[in-house]
């Protein structure tokens, strides 16, 4: 049934597309960083070369080099691992908290859902990318405070999702069962009411991973995420877009690598996303 | 349960106010948990005591948390967003300069958005599951996913360095230009400058282009769906067999109740906007609001960050409300 179950999902084109596509920039970016010769923060003297020129070592420079003579194409097979982990890191914060708050506010009900769900609905008011602007001005440019702005700013959205999942959970004839045969709210919460929640909120979650990797670009692009000289892709487009003139490769190809990684994301968590829908599935 | 107009939209003003203090709320907190004395981190480098003393007198800050956020209210009430101690001047007038640019980028935005949406969208819906509907709606896709930051880049490539157009900026500063509306492309032609118009023009367009290509994404996308949907609609079959003409169909009967549902996402165009804004205003040095923000964080000038956030968020809150309420007048379902 599950060999099934996975080989049907593979059957959605958009899911074999965006894997193909993952699997690709996985590919490359391992290839890069484990054979070239080349460091992501190593400088040398051969500033802004453009893509495919000849370097000192075994291997040309495939992206060019950057304006202090780094690698482009290792720099950018670094941040893909880095904005990737930064972005799974930034879901599994703010997907475990909100989905915590949620479940428990859902099913606990009264005063408290009211409570925090008022703040969420003030938070979900402001555009994200602007509240996380703002946190992490407060907190100071660096990235471990952009990643935290992401994830506070990426609560609200699991928060009602799986509030909204649990209200109608609760409502089953085993939740009634369970708390008529003595179980604690604990158990029936992360027992009972969490499995069914897990299905579409990961779906959620898989959308906002490119989310997550746009918002934290974003914040680094302007100057309140990764620091020099971490290889990352807002901040290389940020640092590469003064010398656009003289190498047009220095800002386009992380963009170009982000662009990739998010499509093939969106791709995969559309996938998912009418895997989990039948009456979606039959317009695949 | 049948609930009245009025009761609805007075609940929902109320809705945006709670929002609004909300906002005010959250950023005030923001600013009293600024790592170290708050008072600091406001001046940024010119933290002379006597300046720390004067903040610290001006902002309450060796009170009670209480009475800091009745000065802060207080000081909002009266439209006063602070001082920038970095940037120098008030933080009002930095904003007041920006605040028309940002809005005639994001107009010319929205202009452009609809100028390739709207006809995608009617295109594919008349063709509706052939393979050129497959191929607009794979390239609307495809534009949704595109990064801001590359889209930016990629325009500013194409057209400042293989099209040799003027890109970045507002206008030429050779052009001295009176300002009458705050409005660059208006304004040019009240100088009667038309050669400064053409610059203003073809300098907005890039920009504009790049917010508007995600945005005409969605509208591709919505268009076709929402077409479709009316479409199948009976009043729709009843003007098919009086035998109305195909163009009067779909553009008298059609479209106008498809764009109803198109409005209603307004306010979620808005939100992609904004974000696209800041970055988009920092790539082509467009004087906006946000590009303000981005030159605040360069010089850390904490007051200028929280006041645009604040600026930001109650034009954002107000748009989403002018939709829902937009909403109620264009349909006359809900009116009832």
């Amino acid at each position: 049934m599950a060999a099934m179950s996975v080989y049907s999902f593979l059957e959605i084109k958009r899911v074999r597309y965006g894997l193909m596509l993952f699997c690709a920039l996985l590919a490359l970016s391992s290839v890069a960083l484990l054979l070239s010769p080349f460091k992501p923060t190593e400088t040398t003297y051969y500033t802004l070369k453009e893509p495919f020129a000849r370097s000192e070592k075994s291997w040309p420079y495939v992206f060019g080099t950057d304006s202090l003579g780094r690698d482009v194409l290792v720099r950018v097979s670094h941040a893909f691992f880095l904005d990737l982990g930064v972005g799974l890191v930034i879901v599994c914060i703010s997907g475990t908290i909100g989905l915590t708050l949620g479940i428990i506010v859902g099913y606990v009900g009264g005063i408290i859902d009211g409570i925090v769900m008022r703040i969420m609905d003030v938070l979900i008011s402001i555009p994200g990318f602007i509240l996380a602007i703002a946190i992490a001005a407060t907190l100071g440019g660096s990235l471990w405070n952009a990643v935290l702005a992401v994830s506070m700013v990426s609560i609200p959205i699991y928060a009602r999702l799986s509030r909204g999942l649990t209200l109608s959970i609760k409502e089953n004839l085993f939740v009634t069962a369970a708390r008529e045969a003595g179980l604690s709210s604990f158990k029936i919460m992360f027992r009972h009411v969490l499995p069914h929640v897990l299905p579409i909120f990961i779906t959620q979650a898989t959308l906002e991973l490119s989310n997550a990797i746009l918002y934290f670009a974003g914040l680094s692009f302007i100057g309140l995420g990764a620091q020099e000289p971490t290889p990352e892709w807002g901040l290389m487009m940020s640092v590469g877009r003064k010398y656009i003139r003289e190498a047009w490769w220095f800002p386009t190809m992380p963009g170009v690598f982000m662009f990739l990684t998010v499509l093939s994301i969106n791709l995969i968590g559309d996938g998912v996303r009418d895997y989990l829908d039948p009456k979606k599935m039959l317009r695949v | 349960m049948e609930k009245s107009i009025p009761y609805i939209l007075f609940l929902r003003i109320i809705q945006s106010f709670l929002a609004l203090f909300g906002i005010i709320v959250i950023i005030f907190i923001l600013s009293r948990v600024l790592p170290g004395n708050p008072a600091v981190a406001i001046l940024g480098p010119k933290a002379t005591p006597e300046n720390i003393q004067r903040v610290i007198s001006e902002w309450g800050l060796d009170k009670s948390y209480l009475e800091q956020f009745m000065v802060y209210i207080s000081m909002l009430l009266k439209g006063d967003l602070g001082e920038a101690y970095v940037m120098g001047y008030s933080v009002n007038k930095l904003m007041g300069e920006r605040v028309t640019a940002s809005f005639e980028l994001v107009i010319a935005s929205f202009a452009l958005s609809f100028a390739i949406g709207l006809p995608l969208g009617i295109y594919s819906a008349k063709n509706a599951d052939s393979k050129k509907d497959m191929l607009i709606s794979s390239f609307a896709v495809l534009w949704l996913s595109f990064p801001t930051i590359l889209t930016g880049i990629v325009l500013m490539i194409i057209f400042g360095l293989h099209l040799g157009l003027p890109v970045g900026g507002r206008i030429n500063p050779i052009y001295s230009i009176r300002t009458y509306t705050g409005f660059m492309l208006i304004d040019t032609l009240l100088n009667g400058n038309i050669y400064a118009f053409v610059d203003a023009a073809l300098r907005i367009i890039p920009p504009a282009l790049a917010l508007a290509i995600p945005l005409s994404g969605l509208l591709t996308r919505l268009t076709r769906n929402s077409v479709l949907e009316v479409m199948s609609q009976d009043y729709i079959k009843t003007a098919k067999m009086k035998r109305l003409p195909e163009k009067v169909i779909l553009y008298k009967h059609a479209l106008r109740n498809a764009l109803i549902p198109i409005t209603t996402v307004m306010g979620l165009y808005f939100a992609v906007v904004v974000t696209g804004d800041i970055i988009i205003e920092t790539i082509f040095g467009w004087p906006g609001i946000g590009r303000l923000v981005y030159e605040a964080v360069m010089l850390r000038d904490y007051m200028v960050i929280q006041g645009a956030v604040l600026v930001i968020s109650i034009i954002y809150i107000f748009v989403n409300l002018a939709v829902d309420i937009l909403y109620i007048y264009l349909d006359p379902r809900i009116r009832r």
